[in-house]
């Protein structure tokens, strides 16, 4: 603290650290300087000119943008003297004299800076008698962001989000002087994975949702501070409802997870929770169909496969449930005499991961700390959006970036190395010897280095990825972030004794070893690469419960279907993410119908089965769920309750994952992952993004396409009896020979990839008839 | 690209002469302008190609400049210049002129796609006010009737090329500081005739 | 009084091909330049230009030496040459550029010998063509005889030196938005601190940029010695400098001329006097952001700070004189049109001030005024230059929309009544 200088403000002796801007001293000491263009996450710009102050200098009393000057020591400031108030309400009025007076019907009007600050600093009345800029009104400028550039106050918030944060500077200035205007370029949409954080972030309402528009006022809004669960990152964010729906998500300010930022996945896939297709009662099957049944009914049925110890029951466990509903599970699973090897977690890529005691977990903001950053996993920007952003930051801020193939290629532009084809294989093998790739010795040799390191396809062998780990290991001071994407997946190894995946499951489970399983919020058939062979499993299983939201794939072949609540505001609960930073999860909504919360349906089995020594409460599963964690870090309700502990506490842990060694086989000639976007079913019913993840697809380098014969854009895909016409894509960066197959679109479950797949060029003729 | 091979090569030349691509992108947009005589949205993505940057950063550059046109431009673009040594010599008489004759708003283009019309801003030729410019090529001490003069030659000589001191030669008079000996290089087109855009000729 | 010719010496005794390189070389073209390759050091040159007490000639004026030793020690560092004349009256670059090309190119040699810069830009704006193509020819002779290139002169210096072409964009007169431009973005001035050129300028690089006459003046300078340039004109003004003069005068041009006579005196006999023997209403002394001057203000000499000195600024050194029947709201209007033209919309108080202002003028010129709108006008100058004082207290990142205010503070100090005779008095219902 004694490198602190002092700074006179208002009179006011504060104090702060050497290089702060000064509008973010004044703040951090309680002395709010109003601005628009200013965002703590960006560049500053000094445009809008809102945030005016005066500072003495030896040749007088000089105006200054406060969001461009850095404190030095007895600098003498005044955020309030007479010509500094004369140049906001200057600048308030001339941002008026073109903005239009349609607050009435504006999504903005009553959270809006523009509205609050003309109120605080504003002229009374306009002096503009001229014809205010007209633009067309509201422009679409992609599937979820509409633009009103009469709103727009030039203030380049958005346009520096897309060059900065995101790099797809897809919406800039446009024209220059009185006539600029924010846009995209005609048949360009702005179509970032990122989009969203502009609406969020714009001072007006020139930038606003399609799923937000008209829906709700502000002071309408009921609001709560939760975790998202899409992937294993974690993004605080606050969820808004009026009328008991779910209108809207933000992201909050986590300085050590998100920062403010979401995908525009996270964003924007909540409008499912409001479907009418929701489940809103128990159904039980029928010979010919299903009918609607109670609870009652449900539990008393299954208490009696149950109450049959000789029966043997076994669980899949979708990712995204609370670390209590996990613990609920086990505790549920651990009484049938179960013990833990009968949970199995709905994930294909699972290995046992780099977890002991002499590795040393990384956190999140360990990223900007480090000399070099290491990345071999799925693509980040896919699987774990708001990581990726963290990475890019890194990157600007001068860390070294390395990345293996073939799967991080949007970073590889950004990346100090990118390896690709000649050093890594098309089965993902590292091919040369890598003490002897002198790039990667440079930057990392005794250099403090964080790996982000998992899986990049599920075929690739645990031994290959163990050889990069090792060499790390052994030539940096290595911190690491296992790169599991599935949302809870942490909380899940932090939870249940033992983890195994869909492999496992396909591998071990049939109708010799289970006789009754539940399925919870999972849909492996609709969307695990072990497909086929999960699918005949189920078939065979005498009773399989799904517990779910919607009917799909997985839940309509189920005996019993129980309607669940929502991870995403219908629940509370705690959450555990990539660096073991446990958060809340909190319910602003009711669940529609009879839905009800996991662990309050295994938690009424149980009192049916009549167990004993189960948890009784929320409170209770959620204690337990940290039993063995020090009581002060203890992610307990009570405690993330307490204001220091709103952005979540670490606790670092062991996890048991006890998937079987063997590689899967598959062709050397692709690879699977998943794409941000897919057609999950709540992403099928949340409208704004349905149609994001609609397209079918594989993506190959030219060659590689050239040598299948493609030329139409189209091709058919080919296997046994099954014809799927799908477009191929050209991705540059990937080895000759290697296609990707998104596996989270649609039909490509209907595709065994153990097996081989033929790539057939698609006639004009069959193109149309698929359109 | 919908660039001939000739004019990719020659955009490629261009950008060799920076340390950095990017700013290749000023010079790329005036070849793009004297390709189509405006600035194409074809032509924007090849620039945002050959520099490597996005569609939407390219024509945030190019709107920003005046000279990058963004509609399609005539064979003459004629601008009088309305800053204030040419305003107090009466360039809005020269302007009405050229109006007249050519039946144009500002910033307007005939059908025929033979006159561009705009007043513009300080040309630097104060001296010789009030002050033409056609295709850049500078033309000094206007009157209102070799104004009417000049547009008229144009429009019944159409010459491909513009030369300044042929112009001036013809239709000026005051000139801003003596040219000395005259020049026979020009230009085709609403383009700065410049050699490293290859928009320069002489007359023969 | 008369010219003192040292700038435009090569040209006037070589009219019929002044530019070509065979002509300058008659002229003893590019001996400097070798000889200071071959003989001097980068030090000794400095010191030269600093003795000479020479001040940019774009329009700030800034001491010229003391730039250069501002310049951060870097591998790489970059000249420009700010070529993009387009102060409204300011045509003097241009005839340096079309009529002594080689006389600029020997003092960018010279510079970068005295720089340690291995890579040089001239910025011309995009309406030059004709001087531009001249500097284009002037620079491929050059390298053909090997004053540009690899080791010039035989010496160990290297020099690359690319002639680009601007697009219209007054901004890019500005430093950082000339850099900006030059990087293929758009022309939008840079945050001072922390970008000044010197330290961060072209890519981020330690950049020199100057003006062409600046650079221009450099052969002589090192030539003739800084000590002899610092004896002519005036203390604080030194050397020569050309003016260009335009207006309502009989001989308007470009003069080159030592610093230190009146107004007065250079229009009467270099200008010709005003035509018809008419009285100068105002006149602007230094390009279209100074404020003006009233015609009975003719006796202030022609030096940086006698100009300073009466609020106003001897600029790019353009005087333009305005005759006794200008209508000075249309003048006005005129450069704050421009002003409001050439914003690059970045500053709130620029960007929509500046048309706001012209939206005024405009009304009031047309007869549409209202007698509220001279306060109005005062006021919207105040949110852009808080004060209206002189040099401008500015609300903005750079002086353009400050500068838009000049014409407007004159009008309104000088010529009151004048605004309001314009404005119809009774209002018919």
């Amino acid at each position: 603290m004694s490198d602190n200088v002092k700074i006179n403000v208002n009179g006011l002796q504060i104090e702060s650290e050497p290089n702060k801007l000064l509008i973010e001293a004044c703040e951090d000491s309680g002395i709010h300087i109003p601005r628009f263009c200013w965002h703590k996450r960006l560049d500053p710009v000094g445009m809008c000119r809102m945030c005016l102050v005066e500072i003495e200098t030896p040749r007088g009393k000089m105006l200054v943008p406060s969001c461009t000057t850095e404190v030095s020591d007895e600098m003498v400031v005044d955020t309030e003297s007479e010509i500094v108030k004369k140049a906001q309400e200057g600048v308030l009025e001339f941002l008026l004299i073109n903005h239009p007076l349609d607050c009435p019907i504006c999504d903005k009007a009553g959270e809006c800076p523009l509205q609050d600050q003309t109120m605080a600093y504003g002229p009374g009345e306009s002096r503009f008698v001229e014809e205010k800029r007209h633009f067309e009104k509201p422009i679409p400028i992609s599937e979820i962001i509409l633009l009103d550039r009469e709103r727009c106050i030039l203030c380049a918030r958005c346009t520096r989000f897309s060059d900065e944060i995101s790099g797809d500077p897809l919406i800039e200035f446009i024209q220059r002087g009185n006539k600029t205007e924010v846009n995209t370029f005609p048949n360009e949409p702005f179509k970032s994975y990122f989009s969203g954080n502009t609406v969020q972030i714009c001072p007006v309402g020139a930038l606003t949702s399609t799923s937000y528009r008209f829906k709700a006022r502000p002071w309408d809004l009921k609001s709560t501070r939760s975790t998202c669960n899409g992937c294993s990152m974690g993004c605080s964010v606050e969820l808004n409802s009026s009328q008991n729906k779910m209108l809207r998500i933000l992201g909050v300010d986590n300085e050590h997870t998100n920062q403010g930022w979401l995908c525009d996945r996270g964003r924007y896939n909540f409008e499912y929770l409001n479907s009418d297709q929701r489940i809103k009662a128990p159904l039980k099957k029928t010979e010919s169909d299903r009918e609607e049944t109670t609870l009652q009914e449900v539990y008393s049925d299954l208490s009696k496969i149950i109450e049959d110890r000789s029966n043997k029951i076994t669980f899949l466990l979708g990712s995204n449930l609370t670390n209590e509903e996990f613990t609920s599970f086990n505790e549920f699973s651990n009484k049938l005499g179960n013990h833990d090897n009968s949970i199995y977690l709905n994930e294909d890529i699972l290995f046992k991961g780099f977890f002991d005691e002499n590795i040393e977990n990384a956190k999140i903001e360990d990223l900007n700390k480090s000399d070099a950053i290491i990345i071999w996993a799925e693509d980040l920007k896919e699987t774990l959006p708001v990581l990726y952003l963290r990475v890019r930051q890194a990157v600007k801020n001068g860390v070294k970036l390395v990345i293996f193939g073939h799967t991080n290629s949007t970073l590889a532009d950004i990346a100090d190395v990118y390896y690709s084809g000649e050093t890594v294989s098309n089965n993902f093998e590292i091919v040369k010897d890598i003490s002897k790739l002198k790039e990667i010795k440079e930057f990392i040799k005794d250099k403090n280095v964080t790996a982000i390191l998992g899986k990049a396809s599920p075929h690739q062998s645990d031994q290959s990825i163990e050889k990069l780990f090792t060499y790390l290991k052994d030539n940096a001071n290595l911190k690491l972030l296992n790169a599991f994407n599935g949302g809870n997946s942490f909380g899940a190894f932090q939870t249940l004794g033992s983890v195994k995946g869909n492999r496992e499951f396909s591998s071990e489970v049939s109708k010799e070893t289970t006789d009754l399983l539940f399925v919870v919020g999972a849909d492996p058939i609709g969307k695990s690469i072990f497909s086929s062979n999960i699918k005949n499993i189920i078939n065979e299983i005498p009773t399989v419960v799904a517990l779910d939201l919607f009917m799909h794939e997985t839940s309509e072949l189920a005996d019993y279907i129980v309607p669940t609540s929502s991870t995403l505001g219908e629940k509370e609960g705690t959450f555990t993410n990539i660096e073991f930073r446990t958060s809340r999860i909190d319910k602003l909504i009711p669940s529609p119908g009879q839905a009800l919360s996991d662990w309050e349906f295994i938690s009424g089995l149980s009192n049916f089965c009549k167990f004993e020594g189960m948890s009784e409460s929320l409170t209770d599963l959620n204690n337990k769920s940290f039993d063995s964690f020090d009581l002060d870090t203890k992610p307990t309700f009570d405690n993330l309750d307490k204001p220091r502990n709103l952005d979540g506490i670490i606790n670092t842990s062991v996890p048991n994952i006890t998937t079987t060694d063997e590689s899967i086989e598959f062709s050397d000639s692709f690879f699977v992952g998943k794409k941000l976007y897919g057609d999950k079913v709540t992403e099928r019913h949340s409208k704004s993004i349905s149609l994001l993840g609609s397209s079918q697809f594989i993506e190959g380098n030219e060659s590689t396409f050239e040598k299948y014969k493609l030329n139409s854009g189209k091709c058919i895909l080919v296997q046994e009896n099954i014809e799927i016409t799908v477009s191929y894509k050209i991705n540059p960066s990937l080895p000759d020979g290697l296609i990707f197959f998104p596996k989270n679109r649609r039909n490509m479950n209907k595709l065994d990839f153990s097996k081989n797949i033929q790539i057939l060029p698609s006639h004009s003729m069959e193109v149309l008839n698929v359109n | 690209m919908s660039w001939d091979e000739k004019l990719i090569k020659q955009a490629k030349k261009i950008v060799k002469l920076y340390p950095q691509k990017r700013s290749a992108l000023g010079p790329l947009l005036h070849l793009a302008q004297s390709k189509d005589g405006y600035i194409s949205d074809d032509s924007v993505s090849v620039i945002s190609e050959l520099v490597g940057i996005t569609e939407v950063q390219v024509k945030s550059v190019s709107t920003f400049y005046s000279m990058y046109k963004q509609e399609p431009t005539g064979k003459y673009l004629l601008s009088v210049c309305k800053s204030i040594s040419c305003e107090i010599n009466n360039s809005n008489s020269i302007i009405d002129v050229v109006k007249d004759f050519t039946g144009l708003n500002n910033n307007e283009t005939d059908e025929e796609g033979l006159f561009t019309f705009e007043a513009v801003e300080c040309i630097g030729a104060c001296g010789g006010a009030p002050a033409i410019q056609v295709n850049y090529e500078t033309v000094e001490g206007l009157s209102t009737e070799n104004t009417l003069n000049l547009c008229e030659w144009l429009k019944n000589e159409t010459p491909d090329l513009v030369v300044a001191d042929e112009l001036q030669n013809k239709f000026g008079g005051t000139k801003s500081f003596d040219w000395a000996i005259a020049d026979n290089s020009g230009t085709t087109g609403s383009v700065p005739g410049f050699q490293t855009l290859n928009t320069t000729k002489d007359k023969k | 009084m008369k010219e003192t010719i040292l700038l435009t010496k090569h040209m006037r005794e070589n009219p019929e091909d002044s530019h070509l390189i065979k002509s300058y070389e008659k002229s003893n073209g590019y001996t400097t330049a070798k000889k200071t390759l071959l003989g001097s050091s980068p030090e000794k040159v400095l010191e030269e230009i600093k003795a000479s007490n020479i001040r940019g000639r774009g329009g700030a004026g800034f001491p010229t030496g003391v730039k250069w030793g501002f310049l951060a020690e870097n591998e790489e560092r970059y000249l420009v040459i700010n070529a993009d004349e387009s102060e409204p009256g300011t045509f003097k670059d241009r005839i340096l550029l079309e009529r002594d090309p080689h006389q600029l190119i020997e003092g960018i040699i010279i510079t970068c010998f005295a720089a340690n810069i291995k890579n040089a830009f001239i910025y011309i704006r995009g309406e030059y063509a004709k001087p531009a193509r001249r500097v284009q020819s002037a620079v491929e002779q050059a390298y053909q005889n090997g004053y540009l290139g690899k080791n010039i002169f035989g010496s160990e210096m290297d020099l690359d030196l690319v002639v680009h072409l601007g697009a219209g964009a007054y901004i890019c007169g500005e430093e950082t938005a000339l850099l900006n431009s030059l990087e293929g973005r758009r022309g939008e001035p840079r945050l001072k601190p922390p970008y000044f050129p010197a330290v961060k300028g072209l890519y981020m690089k330690p950049t020199l940029v100057n003006n062409v006459e600046t650079i221009s003046s450099v052969p002589w300078i090192v030539e003739n010695t800084g000590e002899e340039y610092n004896k002519l004109g005036v203390e604080g003004s030194t050397g020569t400098r050309i003016f260009s003069l335009s207006g309502h005068v009989n001989s308007p041009g470009n003069y080159e001329i030592e610093m230190g006579s009146t107004f007065g005196d250079f229009v009467e006999t270099l200008g010709g006097g005003i035509r018809s023997n008419k009285k100068v209403k105002a006149y602007i002394p230094g390009g279209a952001s100074a404020p003006w001057f009233r015609g009975d203000q003719l006796d202030i000499k022609m030096t940086i700070d006698d100009v300073a000195n009466n609020n106003s600024m001897l600029g790019s050194g353009a005087v333009v004189m305005m005759d006794e029947d200008t209508n000075l709201v249309n003048a006005a209007k005129s450069i704050v049109s421009f002003f409001a033209h050439e914003s690059c919309g970045q500053c709130t108080p620029c960007r929509e001030g500046t048309t706001w202002l012209e939206m005024i003028l405009d009304r009031v010129a047309s007869g549409r005024g209202r007698t509220s709108d001279l306060e109005l006008l005062l006021d919207i100058c105040d949110n852009i230059s808080p004060g209206l004082s002189w040099p401008p207290k500015m609300t903005t990142i750079c002086p353009l929309g400050p500068s838009a205010v000049s014409p407007i503070t004159s009008l309104m100090k000088d010529f009151r009544e004048e605004v309001e005779s314009m404005i119809p008095t009774k209002v018919l219902l």
